[in-house]
C-alpha cells in the first residue's frame, strides 16, 4: 500500500510534464497552421508521426535505460548496423525474411548484452561503454560494406515501412503499440515498479531482495531490441542501406526522453512523456524547413526552441 | 670551430651530391620524352614498346561515386598495354597521409603520378617533388594551379556548370514561369556552394523562376525524405524540383510517387537507382535531366598523362571537362536494370569490367584486383 502511495506522489509530481508538452505541441501546431497556411492536414501530421516512429520507439528503450540510472549512446549505430544486415540478410527476397529477421534479432541482442556486461560487470560508465559499442560497431559497418552499402529491402519490410492501415503509417501503429505495451508493463506490474526502484534508489532496491543486475542488463537488451525495431522499420522506410542512417539517434532520443519529462538521474519518469517528446522533436524539425528557415538560422532556433520548452517545464514543475 | 666548419662543409657536399643525383633523373626522362614525339602519328607504334609505371594518390573511397571513379581508373589502367605496373594509394581525407603517399610513389619509380589534392596548398611541396625528378604529374578534380604551376596537365570538372545546366534544363521545362523547390548538398562544402550559384545564375535569367525553399539535404537519401515530405507539405504549387545531385533525387521521385500529385520536373545525378525510378514513371509523365561529375575523370586523366609521356599531347594545360547530361530520350540507353544501384551511369568502362565489378549484386567496393577499392593496393 505504502509503496504504491509512494509511486502516485512520484507520478503526480512528474505527471504536469507531458501534459505541458502536449501544450506547447498544440501550440505550435496552431503556429504552423497560422505561418504556412493550408499545410496543416491530417495527412501532414501522420506524415510527421511517420517520420518520429523511428525516434519514437528508439526513445522508449532509451528512457528505459535512464529510468534504471544509464544512458544508452549506441542505439544510433544500431539502426545502421540492422539497416545493413537486414538488407544483405534478405537479398530484398520475402523468403529470406525470417533469416534476416533472426540475424537483425542476433545483432540486437549482441549490442545490448555487450553493453550490459561491459556496465555491470566491468563497472564501465554507461557512457563510456556504450561509446565503445558505437564506434566498434561502426567500424564494422565500414568494413563490411567497404564503405559503399548497396541493396533494397525485402518487399515485406519495405510494406511494414512505406504500408498504412486505415490511413495510419504502420510505423505509427507499431510506435503507439509497443509504447502502450511498455507503458501497462511500468504502470500495472511488479517489474516496472522494480524498474523505477532500481533507479531511484539502487542500495534501497538491492536491500529490498531486488536483483538490480538482472533489471539493469534487461534494460540495455531492451534499448538495443528497440533499436532493432526502429532499424527494420527505416530500412523499409528508405528501402536503401546507408551509412548515414544512424543520424542523430542517440543525442535526439536522449533528448525526447527528457524533454519528455524523465530523469537523467533515473528512478522517474513516464512512456507518453517520450512519446510527445519524439513527436515534438520531429514536428519541430518539419516546421523549421515548411517555414524555410536557412540552415544556420534552423539549428540556432532548434536549440533555443529546446531550451525555452525545457525551461517552461522547470518553472511550471516548481509551482 | 675548425671541426664545425668542417663538419658544415661535409654536410654541404653531401647534400650537392643528392641533390646532383635527384636532378638527373629528371634531364634523363625529359630527353626521354622527346625522343618518342617525332612520330605523333603512329602513336601506338612506340608506344607498345615502351611502358610506363602509374601511381594514383586518392583522397577518399567513402561512397558509391568514390568507389566507382577508383574502379575506372584500374580498368583503364588494367587494360592499357602501356602500363606495365600501377599503384593505388587512399588518403582516407587524411593530408598527412597524401604526402607520404605521393612521397611513397616517387621513391616506387612512378613515370606518372596521378592525383586528387586534398588541398593544393598542402601538398604542393610535394607535387614539385615529383614534376622535378621527371615524373608526369596529373592533377584531377581540384585545380592545383594555386599553389604551383609544377604540373603537367590538370583535369577539372566544374560543379558551378554542374549546377547551372541542370537548372537552366529546368527553366526551359518550365517554360521560364514556375515555383522550384531545391534540394543542396552539404552546408559549407565548396562543391555545394559552387553547384548553388550555378543554378542561381541560370534561374536569375527567367525572372518568372521563383525559388520556394532550398533545403540541405547532405546528397543523402534518408536526409532527403523528409525533407521533401515536409516541403509538400508547406507548399502545393511545386514545379520543379532542383538538386545538387547524389542520391537525393531519388527519394524526391520516391515521396512524390506517394503523393499521387502529377508528376513535375526534376534533376538528379546520373546514379542508376534514381534512373530506374525515372523510367519507371516516364511513361506516367515524369521528366528529368540527370547531370554528372563524370566517374571517368581519373581515367580520362591517365589517358592524358599517357599521351604525355608518349609525348604525342597536344591539348592545354588546364582542362575543364563539359559536364556530360543524360535526357528523357538517352535514360533507357544508360540506365542498367541489371546492375546494382549504386552503379554510376555515366561510365566509360568497358562491359566485361562493368559486369564484374557491378553485375551479380556486387556493389563495385570488391574491385578489379579483389583487394577492394578503399584499400591501398
Amino acid at each position: 500500500m505504502r509503496h504504491n502511495s509512494l509511486l502516485q506522489r512520484a507520478g503526480r509530481l512528474h505527471s504536469l510534464q507531458p501534459l505541458i508538452l502536449l501544450a506547447i505541441i498544440l501550440v505550435m501546431i496552431l503556429a504552423q497552421s497560422i505561418l504556412v497556411p493550408g499545410s496543416l492536414t491530417l495527412d501532414q501530421l501522420l506524415i510527421i508521426s511517420r517520420q518520429a516512429s523511428a525516434l519514437g520507439i528508439i526513445a522508449l528503450g532509451q528512457a528505459v535505460v535512464i529510468l534504471v540510472g544509464g544512458i544508452d549512446l549506441s542505439v544510433g549505430t544500431t539502426v545502421m548496423m540492422v539497416n545493413i544486415f537486414c538488407i544483405t540478410g534478405m537479398q530484398a527476397s520475402n523468403s529470406r525474411v525470417p533469416a534476416g529477421l533472426l540475424l537483425c534479432l542476433g545483432i540486437g541482442l549482441m549490442i545490448g548484452a555487450a553493453n550490459a556486461v561491459g556496465v555491470l560487470f566491468l563497472n564501465i560508465a554507461p557512457f563510456v561503454m556504450t561509446l565503445c559499442t558505437t564506434t566498434i560497431c561502426q567500424g564494422i559497418c565500414y568494413v563490411y560494406t567497404q564503405g559503399a552499402p548497396t541493396g533494397s529491402a525485402a518487399p515485406f519490410i519495405r510494406a511494414v515501412g512505406t504500408g498504412r492501415l486505415l490511413g495510419v503509417p504502420y510505423s505509427t501503429v507499431i510506435w503507439l503499440g509497443l509504447a502502450a505495451l511498455l507503458w501497462a508493463v511500468l504502470r500495472f506490474t511488479t517489474l516496472g515498479r522494480k524498474l523505477y526502484a532500481v533507479g531511484g534508489n539502487p542500495k534501497a532496491a538491492r536491500l529490498s531482495g531486488i536483483s538490480n543486475r538482472k533489471l539493469i542488463a534487461g534494460a540495455y537488451i531492451f534499448s538495443a531490441l528497440m533499436a532493432t525495431a526502429a532499424g527494420l522499420i527505416l530500412t523499409g522506410y528508405h528501402n536503401i542501406a546507408s551509412l548515414t542512417l544512424e543520424g542523430d539517434y542517440a543525442m535526439n532520443s536522449l533528448a525526447a526522453a527528457l524533454i519528455g519529462g524523465n530523469a537523467i538521474e533515473g528512478g522517474r519518469g513516464g512512456v507518453w512523456g517520450v512519446v510527445l517528446g519524439s513527436f515534438f522533436m520531429m514536428l519541430l524539425m518539419a516546421m523549421l524547413t515548411m517555414l524555410g528557415i536557412s540552415q544556420v538560422g534552423k539549428l540556432i532556433t532548434q536549440g533555443c526552441i529546446i531550451l525555452a520548452v525545457v525551461a517552461v517545464q522547470q518553472l511550471l514543475k516548481r509551482d | 670551430m675548425k671541426k664545425m666548419t668542417a663538419l658544415l662543409l661535409a654536410c654541404s657536399m653531401v647534400l650537392c651530391v643528392i641533390s646532383g643525383c635527384s636532378s638527373s633523373p629528371k634531364q634523363s626522362s625529359s630527353a626521354g620524352s622527346p625522343s618518342s614525339s617525332p612520330a605523333p602519328g603512329g602513336s601506338s607504334e612506340p608506344g607498345a614498346s615502351k611502358t610506363y609505371k602509374v601511381g594514383f594518390s586518392n583522397v577518399w573511397v567513402g561512397n558509391t561515386y568514390g568507389v566507382q571513379s577508383v574502379n575506372e581508373l584500374e580498368a583503364f589502367l588494367k587494360n592499357c598495354d602501356q602500363v606495365s605496373e600501377y599503384y593505388i594509394y587512399n588518403a582516407d581525407n587524411d593530408v598527412n597521409k597524401q604526402i607520404s603517399d605521393i612521397e611513397d610513389l616517387i621513391a616506387k619509380g612512378v613515370d606518372m603520378l596521378i592525383l586528387q589534392p586534398i588541398s593544393a596548398e598542402s601538398v604542393a611541396a610535394v607535387v614539385e617533388e615529383a614534376y622535378d625528378a621527371g615524373i608526369v604529374v596529373v592533377d584531377c578534380t581540384s585545380p592545383l594551379a594555386d599553389a604551383t604551376d609544377k604540373y603537367s596537365v590538370s583535369v577539372v570538372a566544374k560543379d558551378y556548370d554542374f549546377g547551372y545546366i541542370g537548372a537552366k534544363w529546368l527553366c526551359e521545362q518550365l517554360n521560364g514561369e514556375g515555383n522550384i523547390i531545391c534540394l543542396d548538398g552539404m552546408a559549407g562544402l565548396s562543391s555545394a556552394v559552387l553547384r548553388m550559384e550555378g543554378a542561381q545564375a541560370a534561374f536569375s535569367e527567367y525572372p518568372g523562376i521563383k525559388v520556394l525553399a532550398s533545403e540541405y539535404a547532405n546528397w543523402d537519401y534518408a536526409t532527403a525524405k523528409p525533407v521533401v515530405e515536409n516541403l509538400m507539405a508547406a507548399y502545393d504549387n511545386i514545379d520543379g524540383i532542383w538538386s545538387s545531385g547524389g542520391d537525393m533525387t531519388r527519394a524526391a521521385v520516391e515521396v512524390w510517387a506517394d503523393s499521387g500529385r502529377d508528376w513535375i520536373p526534376m534533376m538528379g545525378e546520373d546514379c542508376n537507382g534514381f534512373l530506374k525510378l525515372w523510367c519507371e514513371y516516364k511513361d506516367e509523365g515524369l521528366s528529368c535531366i540527370a547531370t554528372s561529375l563524370p566517374t571517368w575523370l581519373f581515367a580520362y586523366g591517365a589517358e592524358l598523362g599517357l599521351e604525355i609521356l608518349n609525348g604525342t599531347y597536344t591539348g592545354e594545360k588546364d582542362i575543364i571537362v563539359e559536364i556530360p547530361t543524360i535526357t528523357n530520350e538517352e535514360v533507357e540507353d544508360f540506365v542498367r536494370t541489371d546492375l546494382s544501384d549504386s552503379f554510376w551511369c555515366g561510365t566509360r568502362m568497358t562491359e566485361e569490367d562493368i559486369v564484374a565489378l557491378y553485375g551479380n549484386g556486387k556493389d563495385g567496393s570488391q574491385g578489379l584486383s579483389g583487394t577492394g577499392a578503399a584499400n591501398d593496393h
